[in-house]
């Protein structure tokens, strides 16, 4: 398939362009945004989109703004005819029409379905512009694209199919048509088995019904096998239950006769129980009775006997107390007439005491009553005058007057001679005549005056004083206070010797004794007491050994009725105890006799229990701790509630047949299994034969790469003369892998190893050697579309690079380049050259397509 | 003297769960229903004084109503009364159809000459005791004779005595391995001269036990016999007097004919004796045979489809056909070669050479019988393309 020319009507920025396409190289250059890729998708849009097609995929032809429905035509060659094709975008509006060269004209859908064939891929419908970029992805290189590796596409989009076919047939002995007819016949039925990811049982597959159809079908036995067990536990359940009541109903009589006959031995137990101690006591009573009766008799003759000794002892204690009373009356008149006498010689002292003791008060009274104090007060005043007239007498002036001729008067009174005074105040000495007055002052003015008057208050304090004691002087009142002290003192001795007795209460006491014999004397009667008191002692010891001997008496006969009491009152109880024994069971005999055969039923019943234990043991029942008759009745009532229930259970299962419904469920799942069996045969050996036929068609890929590869080194070779070497491997599911280039005999490099500019070279040249290897199958050519794809590339390998697109040109490969850049398509060497935007020239044709052989 | 027809499993309403064509499992059924209509005239003919049903008259404990009422009708045609005991298979335990109001409605309605025993006591028939041994349950706990080892005699009227049991006997029990019963029966343990005449069921073959203790078998065939001496479909007619040896004769009732062939495929060639000797046993007949086929040997691929065509065909025929297959298929050089001589077809050919070697390799059985699969399905494309 070779593009011819291309013409755009409204297409974007382009009005109407149209530009007629070299069969070898065609080299459209062209500033950014002149259009160039527009075209690019302006060719591939009229080989995939449906002319119909609305929505992005439209908007992005149109022109902004829109001016008309953009229309694009191609014309190309293909199936050895030339056809024309046209398609006016416009949504609903938009038209086909593919004319060949005799003349006939497709349009609308047939028109699409040819052109479909014509380039070996379908339109794409809906306008998915992912899926429509995809198409012819190993041809059209998109800007940004060149560095992919064209080979890690999805097969379908790199037409793997019709690669291979081609490989393949170029190989000649690598897979008949046979071979795939059954390979695919195989894969189909495989994967109706199977899920994509190669897992058995495709959901909604025979296979997968089959596997749930037996699931169901085991589940379904199974739990019909658990309603068996469940009717085979009742029927277990049932016989238990019923094989149970049959045992307690064998059991229950005896074990009712049991409880009778263990109630019957608990209140015989109990009677005897009470009756025992009882008896006991009876037997203790009596014996105890015995022994009172014995111990009794001689206690009570003692008892008789000290009481007939007590009164003769109760006299003997009486005389002697009286005795002793006697004695000791007599000592106390004795002793009270002594008194008496000593009473009296008492008083006559006091009496004397009394008398002295007036004179002495008389005399006291009769001197004056001057106290020591007194005394001192006028010693004090005497001494007080003696110092006054002392120092009176030192001041005083001495006058004598030795001779006087004239009449002299001192004071107005005379002076003679002869006369010496002491002057002790202020005197005037006069002549008579009055012709001589002399004035003495002695002892210096006032002073001698001042002890005057001194002196003077004190004599008369002294004698006032003395005055009022009536004493001469102070020396008599001196003797007359010594005097009174001492006669008081003498009266106050006498009346502390008086003492507080007074005479009249001695008197009184005197009177209230008994009087003594006239001749009494003291002395005498003390003689007569001292001679009582050893016969009164003896008197007393007498007595308190008489009264020793009385309680002594009386303790034995009080502890001996006490003894006699107690025995007595026991013996009363003892009495009474037989007694109520004989009261109650007619005597101890009776009673004994009765408690024997009390103890002798008890044995019986043991006896008879033992025996009936041992039925019950013969009857399985072999623990009889708690086990009464309630208990029994308990159990059964639940054998029975167990037998209601199983024998309900295996009731309502009686009516569903289970068995049969076993049975076929049974069947069921061996039909299933035999079902899913043969399936899962047939499923498993289609996958056998899937796997042999994968793995036998791996076996054989190498012949697949071979001449792609072949073809890839020969483009390689333009840019190294050094040997080099190029892996790729065929993988009947991946499709070719593992793609790397080995130069120099260096390490092999991976594709996405390697630089961006190799990338690119590497990608263009699997790109042209696919081209080449499939175009026999387009007419013998195809177009490679790269835009702007060798942007990594060095210049200097361009010379190389045009060497590829040379060779690729003489190997049946139309070749369109797309450049910004005027400098790479100056190194290509193209057939046409286009620049935009166009020029009104005619592109020159620079070389010429190789011929058609 | 009393004559009686000694009969047992008849196992009324089994399901025949594994006869897939629901008209073949219906025949079946139906056979069970006619075999009783036999019975019938034949108690009729030979004017028998009555009819014991040693267990298992039904396959269930609760048979399907439409089954038990045909099987009621059938013995309300018998001109004698008939006696029954519950066998394992149909135990007298509660929920049990003996318990059941409509089936004593229905028997007492259709078949009013039936008896069923469900107690350990005595019956008078006809002059004869009837000592029945019915089980209550599936698994008895204890010997079903133990209650005659204690039975009073004296109080026993005069007249034969039959016991009449369903279980195995110990000594035997071992043989009918497929459906062992635990319902053991000790007929040593029985008094001496206790009874003339000891009628078992259980055991679907024909069996004396002892002088005066028989297996009747099924009156209707049931299973493949698995010996050569193994002997069913048939009745016994018991003539028996008290103290005396009873004479015993079998008549046979059964309508269905069940074969088991066993047969070693040496090769494809072996296909014809196989089909000869299955041919000869079938007859003419279709629809009234039951057939156990048991193969081994090995066959080619062509073999193997042959012989799995020929089945396909001769199922047909048969009420049933159980297949025990153990035939190995191993491709033959012949058939293999046109597979394997392909030069314009290489991925094929290298497929079936690899196909081949997997066939052959013993150590994964699995694979090779896939792999064996694989080379038929192989071989019948590269037919169909041709």
């Amino acid at each position: 398939m070779q593009l011819l020319q291309i013409t755009l009507e409204h297409v974007r920025l382009h009005r109407q362009l149209n530009l007629p396409l070299a069969s070898g190289i065609t080299v459209l250059e062209g500033a950014n945004e002149s259009g160039k890729s527009t075209l690019a998708e302006a060719i591939h849009r009229a080989l995939f989109l449906p002319a119909r097609t609305a929505g992005a995929a439209l908007n992005q032809l149109r022109t902004r703004p829109f001016e008309a429905d953009p229309t694009i035509s191609l014309q190309f060659s293909a199936d050895g005819n030339t056809y024309q094709l046209r398609k006016t975008f416009a949504g609903s509006r938009g038209s086909v029409s593919l004319s060949d060269a005799a003349g006939s004209v497709l349009e609308g859908e047939r028109a699409e379905e040819r052109l479909a064939q014509l380039v070996g891929a379908s339109a794409v419908r809906g306008g998915n512009l992912g899926r429509l970029r995809e198409r012819w992805a190993h041809l059209w290189v998109w800007q940004g694209q060149a560095g992919v590796d064209p080979l890690s596409l999805a097969p379908a989009t790199i037409d793997q199919e019709r690669l291979l076919q081609q490989l393949q047939h170029q190989a000649q002995t690598i897979q008949s048509g046979f071979d795939q007819q059954i390979q695919q016949a195989i894969r189909q039925r495989w994967s109706l088995s199977h899920t994509d990811g190669g897992r058995e049982g495709r959901a909604g597959s025979e296979l997968d019904r089959a596997l749930k159809a037996e699931a169901k079908a085991a589940e379904n036995l199974s739990q019909l096998e658990q309603d068996e067990q469940a009717q085979q536990q009742a029927q277990r359940d049932f016989a238990e239950a019923a094989s149970a009541l049959q045992a307690l109903d064998a059991q229950l009589p005896l074990l009712k006769q049991r409880q009778q006959l263990q109630d019957q031995q608990q209140r015989v137990q109990e009677q005897l129980s009470q009756w025992q101690p009882v008896l006991q006591r009876g037997e203790q009573a009596a014996e105890h009775l015995q022994q009172l009766r014995q111990s009794l008799a001689p206690a009570q003759a003692q008892l008789e006997a000290l009481q007939q000794r007590l009164p003769e002892t109760e006299l003997s204690f009486k005389a002697a107390s009286e005795a002793l009373d006697q004695a000791i009356a007599q000592a106390e008149t004795l002793q009270q007439w002594m008194r008496v006498l000593q009473l009296q010689q008492q008083a006559d002292q006091l009496q004397a005491l009394a008398i002295r003791s007036a004179e002495l008060k008389q005399r006291a009274e009769q001197l004056p009553a001057l106290e020591p104090a007194d005394l001192e007060s006028l010693q004090q005043l005497e001494r007080s005058r003696q110092d006054a007239a002392v120092a009176l007498a030192s001041l005083s002036t001495g006058l004598e007057l030795t001779a006087t001729d004239q009449a002299l008067l001192l004071n107005d009174q005379p002076l003679r001679a002869g006369d010496a005074l002491d002057l002790d105040q202020d005197a005037e000495l006069r002549s008579a005549s009055g012709g001589f007055v002399l004035q003495i002052r002695p002892g210096g003015a006032g002073r001698l005056n001042q002890l005057r008057q001194t002196k003077a208050q004190l004599d008369q304090q002294l004698s006032a004083a003395l005055q009022r004691w009536n004493l001469p002087d102070v020396k008599a009142a001196k003797a007359s206070e010594r005097e009174r002290r001492e006669l008081i003192a003498e009266w106050r001795q006498l009346r502390s010797q008086q003492g507080a007795i007074a005479v009249d209460q001695l008197r009184q006491q005197i009177a209230a004794l008994p009087e003594p014999p006239k001749d009494a004397d003291l002395s005498q009667l003390r003689e007569q007491l001292d001679a009582l008191v050893p016969q009164g002692k003896a008197l007393r010891l007498q007595r308190n050994q008489a009264e020793a001997d009385l309680s002594q008496q009386r303790q034995q006969l009080e502890q001996l009725q006490a003894s006699c009491q107690s025995d007595l009152q026991h013996q009363t109880r003892a009495q009474t105890v037989l007694e109520e024994v004989q009261q109650s069971h007619g005597g101890l005999e009776s009673f004994r006799q009765q408690v024997s055969r009390l103890q002798q039923e008890l044995k019986q019943g043991q006896q008879q229990l033992q025996r009936l234990d041992e039925q019950l043991q013969r009857q399985g029942v072999h623990r009889l701790d708690g086990v009464s008759p309630v208990a029994v009745q308990h159990q059964r009532d639940q054998w029975l509630q167990q037998r209601a229930a199983s024998r309900a259970l295996l009731e309502s299962q009686g009516e569903r047949g289970l068995q049969e419904q076993l049975e076929m469920a049974r069947a069921d799942l061996e039909d299933c299994a035999s079902q899913r069996q043969s399936l899962q045969d047939e499923a498993r050996m289609l996958n056998l034969l899937l796997q042999t036929f994968e793995q036998e068609q791996a076996q054989l890929s190498e012949s697949y790469s071979a001449p792609l590869a072949d073809s890839l080194e020969a483009y390689l070779r333009c840019f190294t003369k050094a040997p080099s070497r190029l892996g790729l491997r065929f993988d009947p599911r991946q499709g070719f892998v593992d793609l790397d280039w080995q130069r120099d005999s260096g390490v092999a490099w991976g594709f996405d190893d390697l630089s961006g500019g190799t990338r690119e070279l590497l990608a263009a040249a699997v790109r042209m050697a696919m081209a080449e290897v499939l175009a026999p199958a387009y007419d013998g050519v195809l177009p490679v579309l790269f835009d702007d794809a060798f942007t990594n590339v060095d210049p200097s390998r361009w010379s190389a690079l045009n060497a590829m697109f040379q060779r690729a040109r003489e190997r049946g490969v139309q070749v369109l380049l797309l450049s910004c850049d005027p400098n790479f398509s100056a190194a290509i060497q193209p057939d046409v050259l286009h620049q935009l935007p166009l020029r009104t020239a005619t592109p020159t044709a620079l070389h010429r397509r190789r011929s058609a052989a | 003297m009393v004559r009686f027809l000694h009969t047992a499993d008849w196992q009324i309403g089994k399901p025949y769960a594994r006869v897939v064509d629901p008209d073949h499992r219906a025949r079946l059924k139906q056979v069970r229903i006619a075999v009783i209509q036999r019975m019938a005239l034949f108690v009729q003919r030979q004017q028998l004084d009555f009819v014991l049903v040693a267990g298992d008259l039904f396959d269930s404990p609760a048979p399907a109503r439409s089954e038990v009422a045909q099987a009621l009708s059938a013995i309300g045609q018998i001109p004698a009364p008939v006696l029954v005991i519950p066998g394992n298979h149909d135990h007298g335990g509660p929920g049990s159809l003996w318990h059941q109001g409509w089936f004593q409605e229905l028997s007492a309605d259709v078949a009013p000459n039936l008896q069923i025993l469900l107690e350990r006591q005595p019956v008078s028939l006809c002059g004869a005791v009837v000592l029945p041994c019915p089980l209550m349950r599936q698994t008895a706990v204890e010997d079903p004779l133990s209650w005659l080892t204690q039975l009073d005699t004296s109080e026993l009227p005069d007249g034969p005595r039959i016991v009449l049991a369903h279980g195995s006997v110990q000594s035997f029990a071992a043989l009918d391995s497929q459906e062992a019963s635990s319902n053991q029966l000790s007929l040593e343990q029985l008094p001496q001269g206790l009874c003339d005449y000891i009628a078992l069921g259980d055991w679907h073959g024909l069996k004396q036990v002892s002088a005066n203790a028989w297996y009747c078998g099924c009156p209707e065939q049931d299973r493949f016999p698995r010996t050569a001496d193994y002997a069913s479909s048939q009745v016994l007619l018991v003539e028996l007097e008290r103290g005396g040896s009873p004479a015993v004769s079998i008549e046979p009732t059964g309508a269905l004919q069940w074969h088991h062939i066993t047969m070693r495929l040496q090769g494809d060639a072996d296909l014809e004796l196989l089909e000869r000797q299955v041919q000869q046993h079938l007859g003419q007949r279709s629809g009234e045979d039951l057939l156990l086929l048991e193969l081994d040997g090995q066959l080619s691929l062509t073999g193997a489809a042959r012989l799995e065509a020929w089945l396909t065909s001769l199922s047909s025929r048969l009420l049933r056909l159980k297949h025990r297959q153990r035939v190995r298929t191993l491709p033959s050089d012949a058939e293999l070669a046109p597979l394997l001589d392909r030069p314009g077809d290489p991925l094929f050919a290298r497929v079936v050479s690899s196909l081949k070697e997997q066939s052959l390799q013993q150590d994964n059985a699995e694979e090779s019988r896939l792999a064996v699969l694989a080379l038929r399905e192989l071989q019948l494309l590269a037919s169909q393309e041709i």
